[in-house]
């Protein structure tokens, strides 16, 4: 079974997005700061790392960065409420698997999901 | 000599009546002039937090779609959990009321409407702008604080108009803080009673205060100090707050910082 991380600061939304990739198969982890991911000392250990954006601490694009630089290749899919013309090319300069806006469908979430977690690494 | 005399005071009487109807026309168009002029204030102040209210809207629906997409994966299983399926459900409920209680605040500050006084929870009130302007401070990396009197007395004011003032002054506020380190941003808002008559609310930043010569200039029209703003927003603020007979005013903190302050009558017994 895969492991999805999801780093989102909205309780709501992690829940929902957790529910909806259990129910698809997927086994899940949940943080709701980029500081409570980077202090897990399996924060390395996913198949894809779901990413919001805003997050309280610093953007999903950054904690991205910080990964990758400590030798992360998890693959990401980003998931923003706020779609601007610089998100889209920060998600594209991360290499972001999918960058979805916000009420996604289930099935653009699973399908982003499944594809980035099959071409994982580890 | 007795009808001319009669005729002149006829006469007089009807000049009097058609001036006393020209300064109450004038009077009903200035207040309408002035309800319009502070609906279009406000409406500007909306616009400066629509993307933030928006970002706080979405948040709640996207939850919805994906919880209800969920259930109905759930539900199609040969034996679907259907106690996750209610938990769901109450979350679908939830989300709707969070989304709901944004659209409500948004809605109230965009009604147009001229003075109406009536009995106004003013901490309710507080707490109801603080709501619309938490996406922002949250995006701002500030924290908002606040120290509302519990046993605060009721106020006799326009709660939309209020809510602008209050709205005014923390955008303001925020606005104020953009260059001050992010450890130190905070923004605080106070309630309390200020003598027998009247109750007094207070917004306090971190910002870099206001210097001397700027402090009588603060709440003239067209003076601003912000790029993109105005410079209506508190000459509007002073006359919605003198409209409802009470006062507002700026001061520098001592250590850094400003407050800004307004009195509103309380409600008579």
């Amino acid at each position: 079974m895969s492991t999805i991380t999801i780093v989102e600061d909205d309780g709501s939304v992690i829940l929902a997005v957790s529910r909806l990739l259990e129910a698809a198969g997927f086994h899940t982890r949940c943080f709701q700061s980029a500081g409570a991911l980077l202090s897990d000392r399996d924060a390395y250990k996913a198949d894809c790392l779901v990413l919001d954006v805003h997050l309280p601490d610093m953007t999903g694009f950054e904690l991205q960065r910080r990964l990758a630089a400590a030798g992360s290749t998890t693959p990401v899919v980003v998931i923003t409420a706020h779609d601007d013309a610089m998100h889209r090319r920060a998600a594209r300069e991360i290499g972001a698997y999918a960058y979805l806006i916000k009420p996604f469908s289930s099935t653009s979430l699973v399908d982003a999901v499944t594809r980035a977690a099959a071409g994982s690494s580890r | 000599m007795i009808c001319a005399l009669l005729a002149l005071q006829m006469a007089f009487i009807i000049v009097l009546l058609v001036q006393n109807r020209r300064y109450s026309r004038a009077r009903t168009d200035a207040r309408r002039q002035h309800a319009e002029i502070t609906h279009a204030a406000r409406l500007a102040l909306i616009g400066e937090i629509t993307a933030s209210v928006a970002h706080e809207v979405t948040q709640p629906l996207s939850a919805i779609l994906s919880n209800v997409e969920t259930a109905d994966l759930l539900l199609r299983s040969p034996q679907p959990n259907i106690s996750l399926v209610l938990e769901i459900l109450a979350d679908v409920r939830k989300d709707d009321l969070r989304a709901d209680s944004m659209v409500r605040r948004l809605r109230t500050l965009l009604r147009k409407r001229e003075l109406q006084l009536e009995d106004v929870d003013v901490n309710a009130l507080a707490s109801s702008v603080l709501a619309l302007v938490l996406p922002d401070a949250v995006r701002r990396n500030i924290i908002i604080r606040t120290a509302l009197e519990p046993t605060l007395p009721h106020a006799f004011a326009d709660p939309v108009h209020l809510q602008q003032v209050l709205l005014n002054l923390l955008i303001n506020a925020m606005e104020a803080m953009k260059d001050t380190p992010t450890d130190r941003r905070v923004l605080e808002v106070r309630t309390e009673r200020c003598a027998e008559q009247n109750l007094m609310v207070t917004v306090l930043d971190q910002g870099q205060g206001f210097k001397p010569a700027q402090k009588d200039k603060l709440f003239d029209s067209f003076y601003t100090t912000r790029e993109e703003g105005l410079g209506l927003g508190l000459s509007i603020a002073r006359s919605i707050v003198a409209m409802h007979g009470g006062a507002i005013w700026a001061e520098n903190r001592r250590d850094g910082g400003a407050a800004f302050a307004f009195t509103v009558p309380l409600k008579t017994q």
